[in-house]
């Protein structure tokens, strides 16, 4: 039993897109889809002392393994379904293609593979994590943003690429102000975004 | 464990079917020991390789590659580098799509149709390849002499650096038209100037308490430093300071930000200086002992020097108004450099002789008891012999580690106390009457006093309204920097980087940031400005063209070939640097015939986008008589080819990896997979050539065609018995730390004290080349720069600002019309230059050209995100799509440089829709060292409408109105999916 | 979100089907039509059967269907379950109807009211999803509860006229069959028209504002960037669910307002007029709701933008 999750460290972040080649080296993922998008968001306009604007940060989006998924929910067959480490997987096999998980997702990071006729989306690279390694974007991750954990250990515990942990390796943060979850609608995202002195956008 | 077999099973369900998806014949079970990382599994089917990437041409990044059943299907970080700290970003991972792309070339070509149209491309053998391509280089030159071939080298495969100067002894051309020109060369020209060749290499990886990035986005493009080792640095400095006119990836993290205006960094590091004197951050022991600060400029003095020339590549006597010995007295030796001593109110001379050695074989400085000493000041300490076992400098020296905030795996260099004077005290302000042994008298000021004069004349208000950054900021920034953290040692050096370099005036600015650095004590500190990691292997195909024949003749023993490279006659100093023909004179020759046609050419890794006006480039391609080109792809250039031969990808090849920069690191490049049908390693194919046209080749002239094998063995032979047991030594401890190895040469900071400055790479050292000092004529880190001096004159002596004609300042008119500040150039941190625009992992990522616009004037412009907007200048017109950043000032738009669509047709491959430089100046460049202005020139912005479009469509089109890819769901994409079929044929 | 055609013609044909269905059984329960329950029945099962087929085109591997429909929480179960229902109900009802005395008795004509509206009810709610806030609202049951009404009584009108209730029938006929029966019958069939024209107006309209106030709930980042659409226009959140000026303004005012609604309530009120040319109104009713039908759906997919749509 775990609640494994990525906290990402947006500061450190700096748009280079490694993730994405990185999921899709290990993962196959087709050309044209993606578990993984690094969103600008911002920036917005700026201040008055502030020109030009530093008022912006680097998204990295995928599925957020929600602690109360709304597409396991929906899913009819049990194709999507909550693994006892608390990742959101799809029993390929079992998936028809109804596509309804990618509607209930509010994130949008579910689509139907055209070849497969399955839904897919990121898998935390389970066949990774479950052997004690990392997800390749976590491992790749060029700013050591990405950092992956199991929620129930705590934020300080989790891991970076060469065994370092967050608690000893980032910089420090308020826990209140300072994590951040992407738009929660009773889904409960399990990955937490950390931004330091910038302006989180959207809701939580 | 339930989850686990469950997880286990679904993803050998996963692994099965997306291999079939992929085309992969990868069985289930390698891919799941391929994921637990086991060096070698059941039939020994995969094994992981530890390599070095070439994913981008400037760094070098551990990698550990996945071979399974002899593919490469996985790169990542080796986690052992710690220059790199295992980083690794997505054009390394991307190499698989690369080293499989279905559009590699495979076989030497030729082309059956007339330049211009699709060149028809049909497969010949290699004998035939080389004999045609020697034949043709043998016409150009018998038809128009060897000066009308040319050379066109990138910075691409690091191997395949031939056009540097490989190719110069079977050319016998002066005309080397290289990217390092723009990029990176420039700040070797200036600090080889100022201090020593290369030495804007500041040491990110010994974490200087206050990093600053001047104009570079290093954590996307890996430039010089790995985006993780950068992005590291820059959350652990105590400051990090950003200097670029936008806000950076990374520097929306900065503490402090100067937005100056591209272009005005000169008058903004001469700020800084100012706020350093000011305020007494001058590190005096270094800057009066180290540079020529205390040296006396006789305004009045007819410009004169040793009667034996300075050398660098070619002679050059030395002309300077700085006061010598031989101005005051009839038997004073002209290398003795005079200084104001304060303790005995007299003249005092410092003897910088050691240059005689170069052009006197007679004279050996270890045995001149004068050389390199201040009159008055003990001897420096002689080096013993005792080689790299031992490490000299910290037996000799007294001194501490250097201690900074570095992360595991990473050590300081021994850090010798820097000596004081005994006697003497060399003033740094004043006029002192002199009188000349003519008996005239004149007034001798020391350099540093006009050094202060100048960098006054910036003072941060002052130059406020140059540099747009406000007086408070800068004086701010200055005192950060200047302000130690640690008082043994100064805050670290300055990554500065190639924006500097592209606004015609590349030299003066180059010059301002070094001086911004040395007086503050950051010249080979802690962190500091510590040039190329000094160890004595070079990679292959270098810039050196290792290992060349001594029988070959070269251009540059030859002044009379020499006096023909292009644009020697409107940038005088070339005929020190000597290692670039100017690239705009050369396209300027190529469309006109004057001053004499070029009408050959080789290509490998080079590119007619990168600098200059492109069109004209495109023009000089297209009137050639003969071209060659060796590359992985079809590209614009390659397409302009008479012969193409098809070069190895990183995957396959062996090579050495040195840090070029100040990571000091050592490691290799070893072969992972198999390369295909007809290819061949670039080192390889240039011995061939050789060969073919008749020359020798090897450094052994019983060998004169050496194996790859003996190649490789010669190169790393001062680090191991062999090129096999280094690659069994880096597979089994993985890279080496060059402290460690080359303790002296890079184990140790201020090494123009201890002497190891001087010395080159290459040389072992000897009591005869360890001397102090540096390699200028004065053996100081010149304020006054006496080569700058000998070719334009005292006036550009010290650093100063220059606009380029283009300016606004300098001409209003042309504003009026173009109203807008473009700025190019930005790293995309999926793609290294020109290169991987044909790989599905990049391209999906960043499908077209964006440039940046400030949000408000997009408003006023009717341009909305996503918009493909025109761009516009006297010389031509481009469409980039439009990206709304309130990141860059209103009024300056930010382009991207070097675009091409390799699902164009051939032969353009649709370069005229997009590529940048199509809007540059031809005409203008850097006064000093010829770098083309590729930056910050005016132009004007508006949407592309279907009215004002070809096709009346704003996305660019092929001929036939086929669109560009543009978007991440373009199915043409997967077109571009690995094939491992028919590699064998 | 871009259309989901498959979809938009299931619900469409779901609607149909429950309003065709629900209807025959008021009139059942109204006690008239009598000769038009079979055809009514028959067409109620023709659309079920095309909706069933219109959803499978949605399905990619409808291969795997009966791999098992195990989560009662999925919206597609529960729908299932529901059809499966329906598909007894229709059964049990068409063995009443082919009994020598084809009297559909109180509690079936009930049981096809209720199963009718649960359909109707089960389908549109497996689309109220938090993810989509202009999706997620009970209003939706009540639009697609309004179509089924509008769509049942138009149907049956032009199905009885078909199919009439024969004329002068001998008083000792059964009571269904009376000839007070037939004039209940059509009165009940032209009142529910009214009343079902009336409440799809509403209800669709009602719907159309819990679009418009769902406004508020999408995330706003400002500006930002996706790198793998650089031509897409920034969305605007604040008018992902703008069908009332946004870019799905005119399918709603012209499709769902005026066709949809607004004509079938006219032919319906004209219809009950004596004399009225019934047929011709209950076929361009019938058509316009169609039409209504398929803009509603439309309008409902093109502001189903989730919650957070950037990625």
């Amino acid at each position: 039993m775990a609640r494994y999750a990525l906290a990402i460290d947006c500061n450190r972040c700096v748009g280079c897109m490694a993730c994405n080649g990185a999921c899709k080296m290990v993962n196959n993922v087709p050309i044209g889809s993606f578990w993984n998008k690094v969103l600008r968001i911002g920036p917005n306009e700026p201040g008055q002392d502030e020109v030009p604007s530093h008022d912006f940060y680097f998204l990295p989006v995928q599925c957020q393994h929600c602690e109360n998924p709304e597409c396991v929910k929906v899913c009819p067959t049990g194709a999507s379904h909550r693994l006892p480490d608390g990742t959101v997987q799809i029993d390929k096999g079992k998936c028809i293609g109804c596509q309804f998980c990618a509607m209930s997702c509010p994130y949008g990071v579910r689509y139907l593979n055209e070849e497969e006729r399955v839904v897919e989306k990121c898998t935390l690279c389970e066949q990774q994590i479950a052997q004690g390694e990392l997800p390749q974007c976590v491992t790749n991750c060029v700013g050591m943003a990405k950092w992956f954990g199991d929620l129930d250990e705590g934020i300080e515990s989790f891991r970076g690429p060469c065994g370092e942990t967050m608690g000893d390796f980032c910089e420090p943060f308020d826990g209140e102000h300072d994590v951040h979850t992407l738009t929660d609608v009773g889904n409960r995202p399990s990955f937490l975004y950390i931004l330091r002195d910038h302006t989180w956008q959207g809701k939580e | 464990m339930g989850s686990l077999n469950l997880s286990r099973r679904s993803f050998l369900k996963t692994a099965a079917a997306t291999a079939v998806a992929a085309n992969l014949a990868l069985n289930a079970e390698s891919a799941l020991a391929e994921t637990s990382h086991t060096a070698a599994d059941g039939a020994g089917e995969v094994k992981r390789i530890r390599s070095c990437c070439r994913g981008c041409g400037k760094m070098e990044c551990g990698v550990w590659v996945t071979v399974a059943n002899g593919r490469a299907v996985k790169i990542e970080g080796d986690e052992t580098a710690p220059h790199t700290m295992g980083s690794c970003c997505n054009k390394s991972v991307s190499s698989l799509q690369a080293c499989y792309h279905p559009d590699r070339l495979y076989h030497p070509m030729k082309r059956t149709n007339p330049k211009g149209e699709d060149p028809g491309w049909v497969r010949i053998s290699w004998d035939e390849a080389l004999d045609i391509i020697v034949a043709g280089v043998q016409q150009v030159k018998d038809k128009y002499g060897g000066q009308s071939l040319f050379t066109m080298g990138g910075t691409g495969r690091i191997w395949s650096m031939s056009p540097y100067n490989g190719y110069d002894s079977w050319f016998m051309t002066p005309n080397n038209v290289v990217a390092w020109q723009v990029c990176k060369g420039p700040r070797h020209f200036a600090s080889a100037l100022t201090s020593e060749f290369n030495h804007s290499w500041s040491a990110t990886v010994e974490r200087p308490p206050v990093f600053t990035i001047w104009a570079s986005t290093p954590e996307g493009s890996n430039y010089d430093e790995a985006g993780r080792s950068v992005v590291d640095e820059a959350m652990q400095a105590q400051t990090f300071i950003s200097v670029d006119p936008r806000t950076t990836n990374l520097g929306k993290e900065a503490d402090i930000h100067l937005a100056l205006k591209g272009g005005t960094d000169t008058p903004l590091a001469l700020a800084m200086c100012h706020v350093i004197i000011e305020n007494d951050l001058v590190d005096w022991k270094f800057v009066k002992r180290w540079t020529n600060a205390c040296f006396l400029v006789v305004d009045d003095k007819e410009p004169s020097g040793p009667p034996i020339p300075h050398t660098y590549n070619a002679t050059t006597m030395v002309k300077t108004k700085l006061l010598t010995q031989a101005d005051l007295q009839e038997d004073g030796s002209p290398w003795k450099y005079m200084v104001w001593d304060k303790a005995s109110n007299s003249l005092k001379w410092f003897n910088a002789s050691a240059d005689q050695a170069k052009a006197n074989p007679d004279y050996d400085p270890a045995t001149d008891p004068e050389c390199g000493i201040w009159e008055g000041e003990k001897p420096y300490k002689r080096y013993d012999g005792s080689g790299f076992e031992e490490h000299w400098s910290k037996e000799n020296f007294p001194g501490q580690w250097g201690e900074a905030n570095v992360r595991e795996g990473h050590m300081q260099a021994w850090s010798p106390e820097l000596d004081d004077f005994e006697s003497i005290d060399p003033a740094t302000e004043g006029a002192f009457e002199v009188t000349f042994a003519d008996g005239t008298k004149h007034t001798a000021i020391p350099v540093w006093q006009k050094f202060a004069e100048r960098c006054a004349e910036y003072a941060p208000e002052k130059s406020e309204s140059i540099t747009g950054v406000p007086a408070e900021k800068v004086t701010e920034a200055a005192l950060v920097y200047g302000t130690r953290v640690d008082p043994r040692w100064g805050n670290g050096g300055i990554m500065y980087q190639l924006a500097v370099e592209h606004h015609g005036n590349a030299i003066m600015n180059c010059r301002a940031i070094e001086l911004l650095t040395a007086i503050t004590g950051n010249t080979d500190g802690p962190g500091g400005q510590r040039g190329s990691t000094k160890i004595d292997v070079t990679y292959m195909g270098s810039f050196d063209s290792l290992p060349q024949s001594p029988l070959l003749d070269n251009p540059k023993f030859h002044p009379e070939i020499m006096e023909k490279q292009l644009g020697r006659d409107t940038h005088p100093l070339f005929a020190w640097w000597t290692n670039w023909a100017n690239a705009n004179t050369v396209w300027e020759a190529g469309v006109t015939g004057e001053p004499y046609p070029v009408k050959g050419c080789v290509c490998q890794s080079g590119d007619f986008l990168n600098m200059g006006n492109t069109t004209m480039a495109w023009d000089t391609l297209a009137q050639l008589d003969f071209m060659f080109d060796i590359d992985l792809w079809h590209h614009p250039t390659a397409e302009m080819a008479d012969v193409l031969l098809p070069a190895q990808h990183w995957l396959e090849v062996p090579s050495p990896r040195q840090s070029q920069g100040s990571s000091g690191a050592l490691g290799l490049c070893v072969p992972c997979v198999e390369p295909p049908a007809d290819t061949r390693y670039d080192p390889q194919i240039v011995e061939d050539l050789y060969e073919r046209a008749g020359l020798p080749w090897g450094w052994d002239e019983d060998n004169p065609y050496p194996t790859m094998e003996e190649i490789l063995d010669h190169t790393v032979r001062k680090v191991g018995p062999s090129w096999k047991e280094l690659v069994e030594e880096f597979q089994e401890n993985g890279w080496w730390d060059v402290k460690k190895l080359r303790p002296d040469d890079w184990g140790t900071y201020y090494r123009f004290q201890t002497g190891f400055m001087k010395k080159s790479m290459a040389e072992d050292p000897t009591p005869s080349n360890v001397i102090p000092g540096f390699n200028t004529p004065t053996m100081k880190q010149e304020i006054w720069c006496t080569i700058m001096e000998t070719y334009h004159g005292a006036e550009d002596a010290l650093p100063d600002y220059r606009p380029h004609p283009d300016t606004i300042d300098k001409n209003p008119e042309l504003w009026k019309e173009y109203p807008v500040h473009c700025l190019t150039g930005r790293r995309i941190p999926v793609y290294f230059h020109s290169e991987h625009r044909q790989l599905p992992w990049c391209r999906e990522v960043w499908p077209v050209p964006r440039v940046e616009i400030n949000p408000d004037d997009a408003a006023d412009w009717g341009i909305e995100q996503g918009d493909w907007v025109w761009i516009e200048s006297p010389h031509g017109k481009i469409r980039q799509t439009a990206d709304l950043y309130y990141g860059i000032p209103r009024g300056v738009i930010n382009a991207e440089h070097m675009w091409w669509y390799p699902e164009m047709p051939a032969p353009e491959h649709g370069w005229r829709l997009s590529a940048v430089n199509q809007l540059v100046n031809n005409d203008i460049d850097d006064p000093h060292c010829g770098a083309s202005v590729v930056r910050g020139y005016p132009v004007k912005v508006y949407k592309a409408t279907p009215e004002n479009s070809p096709f009346g469509n704003p996305c660019p089109c092929s001929d036939d109105g086929v669109e560009i890819i543009h978007d991440a769901s373009d199915p043409r994409l997967k077109d571009w999916a690995p094939v491992y079929e028919g590699r064998d044929q | 979100m871009e259309m989901q055609w498959p979809l938009i013609l299931f619900t469409l044909f779901m609607a149909w089907s429950a309003g065709v269905f629900g209807t025959a059984a008021v009139l059942a329960l109204a006690g008239g039509g009598k000769r038009v329950q079979m055809p009514a029945l028959v067409t109620s099962v023709v659309l079920l059967a095309v909706g069933g087929i219109a959803v499978f085109f949605h399905l990619e591997h409808w291969d795997r269907i009966f791999n098992g429909f195990g989560n009662p929480t999925s919206g597609i179960t529960q729908e299932l379950i529901v059809i499966v229902l329906m598909a007894v109900v229709m059964v049990v009802y068409f063995v009443y109807l082919r009994k020598p005395e084809p009297v559909v008795p109180r509690w079936l004509a009930v049981a096809a009211i209720v199963v009718s509206v649960a359909l109707v009810v089960v389908m549109s709610h497996s689309y109220n999803m938090a993810a989509r806030p202009a999706w997620d609202s009970p209003l939706l049951w009540l639009a697609y509860l309004g179509n089924a009404a509008l769509f049942g009584p138009l149907t049956v009108t032009l199905l009885a006229a078909s199919f009439p209730d024969a004329e002068g029938v001998s008083e000792d006929a059964p009571e269904a069959a009376s000839a007070k029966a037939v004039v209940r019958a059509g009165s009940v069939l032209a009142t529910s028209g009214v009343v079902g024209a009336v409440a799809n107006a509403v209800l669709s309209v009602a719907w159309g504002a819990s679009v418009m106030m769902s406004a508020a709930s999408f995330t706003e980042v400002g500006l930002y960037w996706d790198p793998t659409h650089p031509n897409y226009p920034i969305v605007n959140p604040a008018e992902a669910a703008n069908i009332l000026s946004g870019e799905a303004s005119l399918l709603f005012w012209i499709g769902v307002v005026v066709i949809g609604c607004a004509v079938p309530v006219v032919c319906a009120a004209l219809g009950r007029r004596k004399g009225a040319p019934a047929v011709p109104l209950a076929g361009v009713g019938l058509a316009c709701a169609i039409v209504g039908a398929v803009c509603l759906r439309m309008v409902f997919y093109s502001a189903g933008a989730s919650v957070f749509m950037f990625y």
